[in-house]
């Protein structure tokens, strides 16, 4: 009966906040805990079957992540950023550390508190950067490399985490590996016959996946090592492509309502907080949210990117890993950690979530408040020529067009390795920041005849607008209302992709119905194409 | 280190899997599996789950919900009970069944009364006493809703009249079947006054939570749900939050937590969001049920299984035997032509699961002893199995049959407008590239169905009347994700001539071009995903940015050679673009 009250008031707190959270944009998990910090005093938090349940919630949160890992981007994603990630957590988690030795916390709370600063949340983080990733912006493919490694440590603490002495980590280690490597063989020889076993049929599929999760969980609590590497085992021993979809899907609800529970629960756990819990939250709230981008920016400027690439990745990454509050509640649970350390990182974690994305919708005035400092170069000798903004895929096009009407062009980008690209191939080409003045003069836009951006960015648009020469703008926008503004403002054309597609898709439409000849030529001619670009 | 509740769950879980596969592979319903889960485990087969190693011993069952120490498994249990029933209310949409609305109404009617007079006569004859012959006949009186629902869903026969018919009276059965646990709820009272004052205090109370449901259904939730549909796990949260609200409010009112998940479900069973939503729930219920249903097995002795063994045989086929004659009989009388009457009627013989919710809440109550509860699932194990085999094969069956059944044909047969969709197109995502396109393929396919996931959108085009079906073009609109098997039937995909889909999901893509074999045009997001569904089949593959650079390109080329030319071709463009953002 009491349970029955819990979950109603959870349900119906989480509810009430996502809906306001949506509203703003905020991301789910912050919704959440604030929903337990504030319906604690309802929620009857010492019954151990509410305990229980939110340790579900774990196990499938985990799964999930397990279920999406997908080996094949592993290499090309981490090696990117493998050395500003590690870098970067080392150092984040070295001022964590030293937060918690400056407050007096023993060595092992300490070490709680730098993990929970080393580690920012690709939920979240991901979950903001969603259009970035998806539009392939450099600085989106980056920070999804970033938290990609991130997490990947994470797993790797979690296994030695509860590790009393050396000896214990290091077997915990062994273990780990070998349950690891179980589930890869399971997934590359068993997972395939069981799921087609399942003829097609959903239900079995999850219930199959539902036993692997408690089968490597038990396993796990034989052996002695967290539950949450078993639970992650199990993700990846069913990530087998195509089962994998449907059990995102169905294992994804589960996961929803079960990790609704863990989180709010969470939050439900602390109480009104005291001077020293929140002191110690401060500390971690300045360290993810100011510190971790700052040191970001650096290590990525040291790698060669631009200043605007550098922070928008760095932006990113100012948020507590919901993996992180998961490694604080069983160190809590275990006992290694005091209240006081485990309250400070549940709520430095809901305030950075939250914070997270205020700083990703004020990012444009945070780099403009940036200061840089670059050295002036010389300008190309040219005119009359083309100034081409982006080089990605319509930019090469663009490229192609204007090699064939032979007339004089420079590519402005802000990714290093598609300029010395360019420039092998002997173009004119410069590694620069739209929004700085230099690079402009660099490329000599004063004597440019046109310039066209294909970046999707509003920012970069509204910028290339403001230049006075050369008069002839083309830029790009992703909507009717956004495209009438830049008309507005000076653009003899706005390029809106949804729409040039759709034109070049209706032209294509009857031909690709109607006629079979047609559609072959169009398969032909695109493959060929598709795997120029590919090669390129 | 293994805790008791890992190990309880594990041997449960791994046991129900693997019965599950055998029951695939001898084509039988989950549902038996995990039944037979609780039977095998329990007491009665190896014992591995006992009353002092599990919480669910008999008599915790009958104590109820919520009572026992050690609960978590009885409260996903219960909670799988409660969500069973508030999708249930969630399949509760008219739509398909309005044509047809008049004979459904009768046949169910008439089926309840005249199975409910069979089954007391048949109980009363194998010497049972009048009341628990009332119980018996009140808890076997209605179809396996989940079961024959599934079955003709695989079999795709759905849409076919008679399954139509079928769901139709399954509705109507579902409703009484919430009267039937209405009544159960009161409990066993003494004098005759205390009984008719703690029924009318139930329907009192269900009627209050009834007429919440009707009056949220009107006015907050269309909102609400508009508001929740933008982000999938908002919807299922909500969604989740307003079942435990009515399961709440009836736990506090005392009425049964099913009514109220029930009637919770039945509130929202008119959104156009609420196939989303089901989507999302049938997981989590799937994952609490089977411990339900196992549970019902494991709480079993063999002595309270097997007491009336005999009885539940001769019953089962007794029954099957007499049902089949009256719905058949009232098919026929509602000039339903020969093949759907018969066809109808073998769907929905067998005993149904909500009898051994039924049954397991009687015995709860004190209203029967416990082997009624045993004979109950025995008739379901038995009609189970049997009635999925002779569904299976029911046309084969109907057609070996056919020449003794000729002289009920009736004279003028009703007819219906087919609502399958055939030969159409489907287009997922409607943004600026397919808006064109739909009136094109409207001309060419006659049938367009246009699944969107975005609630602004599918507001915007319900408002401007994009969801509708005349004689000439039918325009169907669906809300949903095609990652969901459910959005996938309910779009017929297997019979579309044609499918564009600009959703840029490189796994979907990949399981469609797998299922599918009709003309597909797919959005990939980079060339590597594009080329490689290029490779597994697909027609054509867009790459949004590659299709937009070639448009930019023809543009340039223009301005190139003539920018005046150029200008004039733009501007035709400019001012559609300050058209549309006015």
């Amino acid at each position: 009966m009491e349970i029955l009250l819990d979950l109603t008031v959870i349900f119906t707190a989480a509810a009430v906040m996502m809906l306001i959270m949506d509203r703003y944009n905020h991301p789910t998990i912050p919704a959440y805990i604030i929903a337990g910090l504030l319906m604690g005093s309802l929620i009857s938090i010492a019954s151990d079957d509410l305990l229980n349940l939110a340790q579900i919630g774990v196990a499938f949160l985990v799964f999930v992540f397990g279920l999406k890992y997908n080996p094949g981007n592993l290499k090309s994603t981490a090696k990117t950023t493998l050395n500003t990630s590690l870098v970067q957590m080392l150092l984040t988690g070295g001022l964590g550390f030293m937060l918690g030795t400056l407050l007096g916390f023993n060595l092992n709370e300490s070490l709680y508190l730098a993990i929970a600063s080393a580690l920012s949340s690709s939920l979240v983080g991901l979950q903001l950067t969603e259009r970035e990733i998806h539009t392939n912006l450099l600085h989106g493919r980056l920070s999804e490399s970033i938290h990609f490694v991130q997490d990947m440590v994470a797993f790797g603490l979690f296994a030695v985490v509860l590790s009393t002495t050396i000896e214990s980590a290091v077997n915990a280690v062994i273990y780990s590996a070998l349950i690891l490597g179980t589930a890869i063989l399971i997934r590359d020889y068993v997972f395939g016959f069981i799921a087609d076993q399942a003829e097609g049929n959903q239900e079995l599929l999850t219930m199959a996946s539902l036993s692997l999760l408690i089968g490597f969980i038990g396993l796990t609590e034989i052996i002695g090592v967290s539950m949450v590497v078993g639970a992650f085992a199990a993700g990846i021993s069913a990530s087998k492509f195509p089962y994998n979809l449907e059990l995102l899907d169905t294992m994804g609800s589960i996961k929803d309502f079960f990790s609704a529970i863990f989180f709010v629960v969470l939050g439900a756990l602390v109480t009104l907080p005291s001077q020293q819990v929140l002191a110690t939250a401060t500390g971690l709230i300045i360290i993810t949210a100011i510190a971790a981008p700052v040191i970001t920016y650096f290590s990525l400027k040291v790698s060669g990117y631009d200043n605007r690439t550098a922070l928008l990745t760095g932006l990113s990454l100012d948020q507590v890993s919901e993996l992180a509050l998961i490694i604080a509640i069983q160190g809590f649970i275990a006992g290694m950690i005091t209240e006081t350390v485990f309250e400070a990182i549940i709520l430095a974690g809901a305030a950075t979530m939250m914070l997270s994305s205020y700083t990703k919708k004020h990012e444009e005035d945070i780099y403009n408040a940036f200061p840089d400092n670059r050295e002036e170069r010389k300008s190309y000798d040219i005119e009359d020529h083309v100034i081409i903004v982006g080089h990605d895929v319509q930019g090469k096009k663009i490229v192609e067009a204007l090699k064939e009407k032979e007339t004089d062009f420079v590519v402005i980008d802000n990714d290093p390795e598609k300029v010395s690209e360019l420039r092998e191939k002997g173009f004119k080409a410069i590694y620069g920041d739209i929004m700085d003045e230099l690079t402009w003069k660099e490329a000599n836009h004063k004597k440019a005849k046109l310039v066209v951006s294909t970046v999707p960015s509003r920012k970069v648009s509204e910028t290339i607008l403001e230049l006075e020469t050369p008069k002839d703008k083309i830029v790009r926008a992703e909507n009717t209302s956004e495209a009438a503004e830049m008309l507005e403002k000076g653009a003899i054309h706005v390029i809106i992709p949804g729409i040039a597609a759709s034109e070049k898709l209706e032209e294509h439409i009857e031909g690709l119905i109607k006629d079979e000849k047609r559609r072959e030529e169009l398969r032909r001619e695109n493959l060929l194409e598709f795997k120029k670009y590919l090669n390129s | 280190m293994i805790s008791t509740f890992t190990t309880d769950f594990a041997v449960l879980l791994i046991a129900a899997t693997v019965l599950g596969f055998l029951a695939r592979k001898t084509k039988q319903p989950t549902i038996v599996a995990y039944i037979v889960t609780g039977l095998v485990m329990g007491p009665i087969g190896f014992a591995v789950l006992t009353s002092g190693h599990l919480p669910f011993d008999l008599s915790s069952f009958i104590d109820g919900p919520f009572v026992a120490e050690d609960q978590l498994i009885e409260i996903i249990s219960e909670l799988g009970l409660g969500f069973l029933l508030f999708l249930l209310g969630m399949e509760m949409s008219f739509g398909k069944v309005k044509e047809i609305i008049k004979p459904v109404g009768f046949i169910a009617v008439g089926q309840a009364v005249l199975q409910g007079l069979a089954s007391t006569g048949v109980a009363l004859l194998l010497g049972f006493d009048l009341f628990t012959s009332l119980m018996i006949a009140l808890a076997t009186t209605f179809g396996a809703t989940p079961i024959i629902v599934k079955v003709l869903g695989d079999k795709d026969d759905l849409n076919e009249l008679y399954g139509r018919v079928d769901v139709g009276i399954l509705i109507f059965q579902d409703l009484y079947l919430v009267v039937a646990l209405a009544i159960l709820t009161v409990g066993a009272m003494s004098g005759i006054n205390e009984i008719a004052f703690q029924i009318s205090r139930v329907f009192f109370m269900m009627f209050v939570i009834a007429v919440a449901a009707y009056l949220t259904s009107k006015y907050v939730l269309p909102t609400l749900l508009r508001f929740s549909a933008n982000n999938s796990t908002t919807l299922l949260t909500v969604g989740l939050a307003w079942a435990f609200l009515f399961i709440f409010a009836s736990e506090t009112f005392d009425v049964s937590v099913e009514i109220g998940a029930f009637l919770a479900g039945l509130a929202l069973a008119q959104s156009p969001y609420s196939t989303e939503l089901k989507e999302r729930m049938e997981p989590v219920t799937n994952f609490f049920i089977v411990v339900f249903f196992a549970s019902i097995g494991l709480t079993m002795e063999m002595s309270s299984l097997l007491v009336y063994w005999k009885e539940a045989v001769i019953a089962s086929f007794l029954l099957l035997g007499i049902n089949f004659c009256i719905v058949f009989g009232l098919y026929l009388s509602q000039n339903f032509d020969l093949e759907t009457s018969f066809l109808g009627t073998i769907s929905m013989l067998q005993v149904s699961e909500f009898s051994l919710v039924l049954g397991a809440l009687a015995v709860q109550q004190g209203f029967v002893e416990p082997g009624i509860l045993g004979f109950l699932s025995l008739m379901a194990i038995i009609t189970m199995p049997t009635s999925t085999y002779y569904v299976m094969y029911n046309r084969q069956i109907f057609e070996k049959v056919r020449p003794y059944l000729e002289r009920f044909e009736p004279e003028n047969p009703i007819e219906t407008k087919d609502i399958r969709h055939r030969d159409h197109a489907v287009v997922v995502g409607y943004d600026e590239s397919t808006r064109k396109l739909v009136p094109l393929l409207e001309e060419i396919y006659k049938d367009v169905l246009i699944v969107e996931k975005d609630p602004k959108v599918v507001e915007e085009l319900k408002e401007t009347g994009h969801d509708y079906k005349n004689t000439d073009v039918s325009h169907e609109l669906i809300y949903g994700d095609l990652i969901h098997e459910e959005i996938r039937n309910q779009s017929s995909l297997d019979n579309a001539a044609l499918l564009v889909s600009m959703a840029p999901d490189h796994e979907l893509n990949k399981k469609i071009l797998e299922e599918l074999d009709c003309l597909t045009i797919l959005k990939a997001k980079n060339f590597e995903d594009a080329v490689e569904l290029y490779d597994l089949g697909a027609d054509y593959v867009i790459v949004k940015e590659h299709l937009a650079g070639e448009k930019v390109e023809d543009l340039l080329k223009l301005y190139l050679e003539d920018r005046e030319l150029f200008l004039e071709e733009v501007e035709t463009e400019k001012q559609k673009i300050t058209e549309a953002s006015e």
